[in-house]
């Protein structure tokens, strides 16, 4: 079937398997430079891309789903002015996600960071949907909040 | 370098594999669908080469030819114009194996046996004596990861180039060259970003690779493959008896270690040698016998799994110490502040312990282990009235890296530095890709011979002339080669004002000058804290201490993430789960000694897995310590211990 | 540059083009549905999709010549309704959504079942429809919804025509203990009543993807009147075997007097086990031994509620 959908800022007809998951996708017809994992069903939660601005697994959306939709994958959102400062929150923490759960980890800690998330449960609620047991709890808690004092201190610049 | 190409997905062919589940069994019959000019279906006699890979003195069948070598060796590889077709067609076709096994023979290392001295028991005295034994089991372990990676290989220009994640370069090009029988120096390797946390892609990759290579010879177009990481570990158990004398102290100690490699073991020689090193304890003995026996067995074949027998040896030793103290009715904290200096042996030299005192003492403090130890022990008997039941577990040691320096003399591992006349530094090595680590490095050498100026120190690229470094496994790339790097770019600054330019050093990658077989580097303590629910019987690990003294840092953050990494994964290896509200707190410190780094993950791993399994056995005893651990076998253990 | 598969047409990919790409329907309201649903009594219904995009091998699909029909287009699933006796789900509710819409006046018990899904990357995608109408594995829904006495609405076909019927979702429970659909059934609305049981639990322990035979989870609603528990109602779910639920053994919870001494509640441990072990065949050790610790923590608290709650 043919989809019409954004990914990562173009606008793509492609001619797809229409159940085929948008993490196969990304793998196989985006070119090379783009990739995430895709466990087959084992929901590892490494596939993790942005749709419509919201993070999803993309092994759980088939491409008729994708239709008018938006996807920013990691290759995407490294790009963005948000990554550099989620970078910047990293090292001011001084904690990495590993290069295993680095890209799913990274959009999941945006969006964390873009809807204000402060309570500490939640934040790991959030990220428990990648098994990759590569980061210690205090740490994602506070990149997220590192994250948002740096937000919020451009803000601020900007106001002033 | 070429870069990877953006293939037509119209003009390249996408692999699958089909991977047999036990060894020694014939393939009686493949079942094919009706083959059409699109699809590929690759067996072992399609190989234009060997079929075997070599790795060091061993190989390895890579597909299996007429009689399955070892589960998990790749039947036949299919490739069709998209994975689609693959997968559906790998559906359609039908393998079957003979019923009878046919016994598949390995040759196997004698055991490796070391001993020092006799213990006669005193005449008259031997009434105090009491013999203390313990047995420690790691269970072998294989399964597919959920972590998918592709390897592609196409041709261009008459050369090979093969994209895939990998550890050892060399290995992979091995693999083709002998494979499509094509010349080494004509294989291009670009390496893809990887974890490997488990040293999954050391060997497997070079197995897919080749495969690929052999798609790319047969279709003429480029060729991927598509696999999921393995993570595979021997299993091992350890039995251990100890005399001690009517003050606990140990006089005679005899120990056994036996280790399942599977059906294909790897570098089988080389794990003697490093489980010895980790079952020499610490304290002094009047007498010491140990072996270390490997065997095969038809399981999957184990990997290095970021140890090759250290950490698994080490942390049996560790679950044994804790026994000895409990012998003694001390804490296990207690029992070992007495020991003070470490006997020199053939596989690591004698050293004070006054480093590995102060990371216990401080880890011991931090986490109030000598109260929360006692507070346990009195609650042991509690578990129904309670509802869980809490242990804690201490373990201490000191790290080694790389390979033995036998092996180290043997592989040949080297790496080049040559001074120019241009006033650059040129360093020809088949490791150090990593972008970070190559920083770290040019300051490092550039301070040693041209001060300030780290822009002048050059990582050549990949050519046919890069000389091989050796795998990047056991932290030998950043703990072995940073002092090699070290010591030849010192000499290298001497010989620049003596000698005509250009200049060139060539090292070894690992010093392979030590007397022992190995360099102890750096001292550690980790202290973990189980609990276990009575309503779930999921074991948890609710917080751990790491305290660590080491001669140098090269990084400090890259350092930590890369212990609580260690530390986090082994703890998930062991079938724990982490907690919302886990903790864990880390101390390093620098001694500034002149010694070299070791391998942190490699002791993190052997302190955690020693901590846990004393942890484990404070909270439900000997029958349950084994690790992996599960709530399946909790329940069975407490439910014997309730009577329920 | 992008190398999809919308560049110039291949000989060799035509041929194998579209083999198992399976039909979308996407209708828009239920006369749609119906006429779908009425040539393709086959398709398979797609909710959030989030179950049957987490099966292992799911794609490529084993089947030709799938239809889906897919419910996402579908406004009137979408919509949640509440007075002041219940609230009201269309099947197409995402279970995110109900939580934010519903965290003030939902009951608790359910509440809880979607917390303890952890990531709302999961809960924003699947649904309360789908949640209750899997079939290979039970989910923890169904259960906490038979606690809340829960009634469905299914659309199915029968004669050519659409029909419409509410029915309390225990009777929807198989002999299996699995939720069954008549043939092109939908669940298209859940109802639940608003109650004042102060007394609500749900515990599920373990993965009902990944170790479905280990999994137990449990809901239980009551209100306790002194020393009495009024109107109880327990079910148990095991995702590899389906969901139990008696009236019986809420009467036996009706029975009861607290608090509990230890001789009591392990004559209730063992009726319960009675009841499990005649309706299902085999229950793994770790489930039943969680299952024993999770009823232990609810008599627990009960019986502790019974000792502090003020007499009248």
């Amino acid at each position: 079937m043919k989809v019409d959908c954004t990914i990562d800022g173009k606008t793509l007809s492609l001619s797809l398997n229409s159940d085929k998951p948008l993490s196969l996708i990304i793998n196989e017809n985006l070119g090379a430079g783009s990739g995430t994992n895709h466990c087959n069903g084992s929901l590892c939660g490494l596939c993790a891309v942005l749709v419509d601005g919201k993070p999803t697994l993309s092994c759980l959306v088939p491409a008729f789903e994708l239709r008018g939709k938006e996807v920013q994958t990691f290759d995407g959102f490294r790009r963005t002015k948000a990554f550099k400062d989620l970078e910047k929150a990293y090292d001011a923490v001084g904690a990495y996600p590993c290069s295993d759960c680095y890209e799913a980890r990274s959009i999941i800690f945006h969006s964390l960071i873009a809807d204000d998330v402060t309570d500490r449960s939640e934040i790991l609620k959030e990220l428990s949907v990648i098994k990759c047991s590569c980061m210690d709890p205090d740490d994602q808690v506070a990149i997220v909040k590192q994250g948002m004092a740096i937000r919020s201190g451009k803000r601020v610049r900007r106001i002033q | 370098m070429a870069e990877r190409k953006n293939f037509s997905r119209y003009k390249m062919r996408c692999g699958m594999l089909m991977r047999v589940d036990s060894c020694g069994r014939k393939i009686e019959e493949i079942e094919l669908p009706k083959q059409d000019q699109y699809t590929l279906l690759l067996t072992a006699d399609d190989i234009p080469g060997s079929n075997d890979l070599a790795f060091f003195s061993d190989t390895r069948p890579m597909m299996a030819s007429g009689i399955t070598a070892y589960p998990g060796q790749v039947a036949f590889a299919l490739f069709a114009p998209d994975y689609e077709i693959a997968a559906m067609q790998m559906r359609s076709i039908g393998m079957k194996l003979s019923e009878e096994a046919v016994p598949v023979e390995h040759p196997m290392p004698e055991p490796l046996e070391y001993s020092w001295g006799e213990f006669t028991p005193e005449e008259g005295a031997d009434a105090g004596y009491r013999t203390v034994e313990s047995s420690y089991d790691l269970a072998h372990e294989a399964r597919q990861t959920s972590i998918m990676y592709t390897v592609t290989a196409w041709m261009e220009n008459s050369r090979l180039h093969i994209e895939t994640p990998c550890e050892w370069v060399d290995l992979i090009k091995s693999a083709v060259s002998t494979a499509i029988k094509y010349p080494k120096e004509s294989i291009v390797v670009h390496q893809l970003s990887h974890r490997s946390r488990f040293d999954e892609f050391l060997i497997d990759p070079a197995i897919v690779a080749a495969i690929a290579a052999v798609a790319v010879i047969r279709t003429g177009m480029p060729c991927e493959i598509r696999d999921r990481a393995i993570f595979s570990r021997p299993g091992i158990h350890v039995t251990r008896k100890t005399v001690i004398d009517s003050e606990g102290k140990p006089l005679s100690e005899n120990v056994a270690m036996t280790v399942d490699m599977g059906a294909s073991p790897v570098l089988a020689e080389e794990y003697q040698r490093q489980a010895m090193t980790g079952l020499i304890p610490p304290y002094p003995l009047k007498e010491f016998r140990a072996s270390v026996d490997v065997r095969s067995s038809g399981l999957y074949p184990a990997a290095f799994s970021g140890s090759l027998g250290y950490s698994e040896a080490l942390s049996a030793t560790e679950y044994h110490i804790s026994r000895l103290a409990e012998a003694t009715e001390m804490t296990p904290y207690s029992y070992r502040k007495d020991i003070e200096k470490r006997r020199f042996t053939d596989y690591i030299p004698g050293f004070e312990l006054d480093d590995q005192h102060k990371t216990m003492a401080a880890a011991a403090s931090a986490s109030t282990y000598e109260r929360k130890w006692f507070a346990n022990n009195f609650q042991r008997h509690s578990f129904g009235l309670l509802g869980y039941i809490k242990g804690i577990g201490l373990a201490s040691g000191t790290g080694i890296s790389g390979f033995s320096t036998t092996f180290a003399r043997a592989a040949k591992f080297r790496s080049m530095m040559t001074y120019t006349q241009k006033h650059n530094v040129t360093i020809n090595t088949s490791a150090l890709n990593h972008p970070n680590m190559q920083k770290i490095w040019r300051t490092l050498i550039s301070d040693r011979i041209n001060p300030g100026q780290p822009e002048t120190i050059m990582f050549l690229d990949p050519s046919q002339d890069t000389l091989d470094a050796g795998p990047d496994v056991l932290s030998r790339i950043i703990s072995s080669l940073t002092p090699q790097l070290e010591s030849a770019a010192r000499k290298l600054a001497s010989l620049k004002d003596t000698e005509p330019l250009p200049v060139s050093v060539v090292f070894d990658a690992q010093n392979t000058t030590l007397p022992c077989e190995f360099q102890n580097a750096g001292s550690a303590t980790v202290v973990a804290e189980i609990i276990i629910s009575e309503t779930d019987f999921r074991p948890m690990v609710t917080a751990v201490w790491a305290d660590i003294i080491l001669p140098q840092m090269l990084n400090s953050a890259s350092l930590r993430n890369a212990v609580k990494r260690a530390i986090l994964s082994t703890v998930s290896e062991c079938g724990f789960t982490i907690p919302m509200d886990f903790s864990m707190h880390l101390d390093i410190t620098t001694n500034g000694a002149d010694t070299s780094v070791s391998s942190l993950s490699a002791l993190m791993k052997a302190l955690t897995m020693g901590a846990l399994a004393n942890a484990l056995f404070q909270a439900v005893g000997s029958g349950g310590s084994s690790l992996p651990t599960s709530s399946s076998v909790l329940e069975k253990v407490l439910s014997s211990h309730t009577g329920s | 540059m992008l190398d999809g598969y919308s560049s110039q047409a291949s000989m060799d990919r035509n041929i194998y083009e579209g083999l198992s790409s399976p039909n979308i329907h996407t209708p828009h309201n239920m006369a749609e549905y119906a006429s779908i649903i009425t040539h393709y009594p086959e398709a398979e219904l797609w909710a959030g999709g989030t179950f049957l995009m987490s099966r292992p091998d799911s794609y490529p699909s084993r089947k030709m010549g799938r239809e889906i029909i897919s419910l996402a287009s579908m406004e009137e699933l979408h919509r949640f309704q509440r007075n002041d006796r219940f609230a009201e789900f269309g099947a197409m509710v995402t279970l995110d959504e109900v939580m934010s819409t519903g965290k003030a006046v939902l009951p608790k018990v359910l509440l809880d079942n979607i917390r303890s899904i952890g990531s709302r990357l999961i809960t924003r995608k699947a649904t309360i429809g789908g949640a209750i109408a899997t079939r290979e594995l039970s989910t923890t829904f169904p259960g906490t919804l038979i606690s809340l006495d829960a009634t469905v609405e299914i659309r199915f076909i029968r004669k050519k025509r659409l029909h419409s019927r509410w029915m309390q979702l225990t009777r929807m429970l198989d002999k299996n203990g699995k939720v069954s659909l008549p043939p092109g059934g939908m669940i298209s609305r859940i109802r639940i009543s608003f109650s004042d049981k102060d007394c609500q639990y749900f515990t599920s322990i373990g993965s009902v993807l990944s170790r479905p035979s280990e999994a137990v989870a449990i809901a239980f609603t009551a209100s306790m009147d002194q020393d009495v528990l009024d109107n109880p109602t327990i079910a148990f779910t095991y995702p590899d075997i389906g969901i139990l639920y008696s009236r019986d053994i809420d009467n036996i919870f009706s029975s009861l007097r607290f608090p509990l001494d230890e001789g009591e509640f392990r004559s209730l441990e063992q009726i319960v086990f009675t009841f499990i072990d005649s309706s299902i065949q085999e229950l793994s050790r770790l489930q039943r031994a969680r299952t024993s610790g999770i009823l232990r923590a609810i008599i627990d608290d009960l019986n502790e509620k019974s000792l502090t709650s003020p007499a009248s």
